[in-house]
Order: structure tokens, then sequence, then C-alpha cells
């Protein structure tokens, strides 16, 4: 009975393919929360160094540990993707990228430059240690 | 409190967003190169560690650091507690938490880095 309607639908939530530039979007603001978690930790391993070596083996202990490696490594990517995403802010606020296809495309650059920037890291620090 | 409600992007929306901006200016070299020495440093037993960290340069470095971050993400907190906590009183009993909480994170972490470079014990 119903005839099919010819309006567009607006777009809802949850079965729509959120655009990459969204994406990013909401990413920036949970990324930068995940960091606050990462600066508090960062903050309880300078208290711990400066108590000396017996609260320093705490710290040493999880972050040698495979979750504490795991947790080390994402928080490198998230610290990565905020930063890239952060300086195509700073692009952004200076007048460039605002094309549809340059807002996609600086959009992957950003995961791609993230992921480059941690696997890096990673190398290095593997090679270090 | 007043003044904290008053801060809001409707009063001082534009000083916020330079803030914002500029500390990220300020992090980004700054990070860079604490990934980067936290990465190479040849291990991770308390010794290497705080003479890495008592260093001058190191020390003042990561003090810096430190401050900034604090500050970036006080500025970053208050603008998610803006956009989505309606309660007027809520949002800036919020926001006045965040920089209680944000200036505590300083101040302990530039009190360690401090009293590792000062070889205090």
């Amino acid at each position: 009975m119903s005839t099919p309607s010819k309006r567009p639908l607006s777009p809802h939530l949850q079965i729509y393919r959120l655009p990459i530039t969204a994406v990013l979007s909401i990413s920036h603001r949970f990324s930068g929360v995940a960091l606050v978690v990462g600066m508090m930790f960062l903050a309880w391993a300078l208290v711990a160094a400066a108590m000396g070596p017996t609260s320093w083996a705490t710290v040493r202990a999880l972050v040698v540990s495979w979750p504490g490696v795991v947790l080390l490594f994402v928080w490198t990517w998230v610290l990565f993707f905020h930063f890239c995403n952060g300086v195509r802010h700073l692009l952004w606020d200076l007048g460039y990228g605002f094309s549809l296809e340059n807002a996609g495309n600086y959009g992957w650059s950003v995961i791609a430059a993230s992921v480059a920037l941690t696997v890096v890291t990673w190398v290095l620090a593997a090679g270090g240690a | 409190m007043s003044r904290i409600r008053s801060s809001g992007t409707a009063g001082r929306g534009a000083p916020h967003w330079w803030m914002q901006r500029l500390s990220a200016l300020v992090l980004a070299p700054v990070v860079l190169w604490l990934v980067l020495s936290l990465a190479t440093i040849a291990t991770l037993d308390h010794a290497t560690v705080t003479t890495w960290i008592a260093s001058p340069t190191n020390a003042m470095l990561l003090a810096a650091l430190v401050l900034v971050v604090c500050f970036h993400m006080a500025l970053g907190l208050q603008v998610i507690i803006e956009d989505y906590v309606h309660v007027p009183r809520a949002a800036a009993m919020g926001i006045l938490a965040v920089r209680a909480g944000s200036g505590l994170v300083a101040v302990v972490s530039i009190g360690a880095v401090l009293k590792i470079a000062m070889g205090a014990d």
C-alpha cells in the first residue's frame, strides 16, 4: 500500500557509512582522551623513577610485559595519529586542503603517516634494545 | 567560579583557540624528540633512565613537554566538556576539575623530574 518515496532519506548513523573525514574528526577527540591517560602513565613513571629503583622496577616490569608492550604500541600509534591529524588541523587553519578530494586524500595520508611513524619508532626501539 | 563560567567559547573562545594551536606547535618537535629518545634509550634499568632524565637538556625539555602537554590537554578536555555537558553548573565544575587535575599532573611530574635532576634520593 505504501508507495516508494522518491525523496532522499536522511543519513541514519547506524546504516550510513561515515566519510573518512568524519571518522578522523571524532577519532581526534578519542585519541586526545587516550593520550590524557598516557600522560598520567608518564607522570606515574616519572614519580616512580624519582622514588628509586624499587618503585621503578614496577614500571619496568609493566613496560616489558606483553600487555605493556601492546599498550605502548597502541599508545605510540594513537600519539602519532593525533600528531598527524593535528598537523592537518593546523594546515586547515592556514587555509590549505579544503577541496573535497584534498580532504579525503589528506585524511588517508594522516592514517598512512601515523602508521609509518609508529613502525619506524618500533623498528628503532627493537634495534636499540 | 564566575571567571570559569565566562571562559567558555562564548566568552574567551578566541584566546582558547589560539592557545590550543600555539601549544600544538610547541609540542610537535618536543614530542618527536621524546618518542625518538625513548625508542633509542639503551636499557630500561633505573640507573640508565635516571641518568638520561638528569642530563640538563633532557630534564629541561621533559619539564617543558609535561607543562605544555598538561596545558594542551586541559584546553582539549574543556572543549569536550563544553560540547557534551549542557548543565552550565556541571560543565563549570567539570572544567574546574580538569584544570585542577591537569595542574596536579604537571606539578607532580615536574617535581619528579627536578628531584631526579638534582640527584636527591
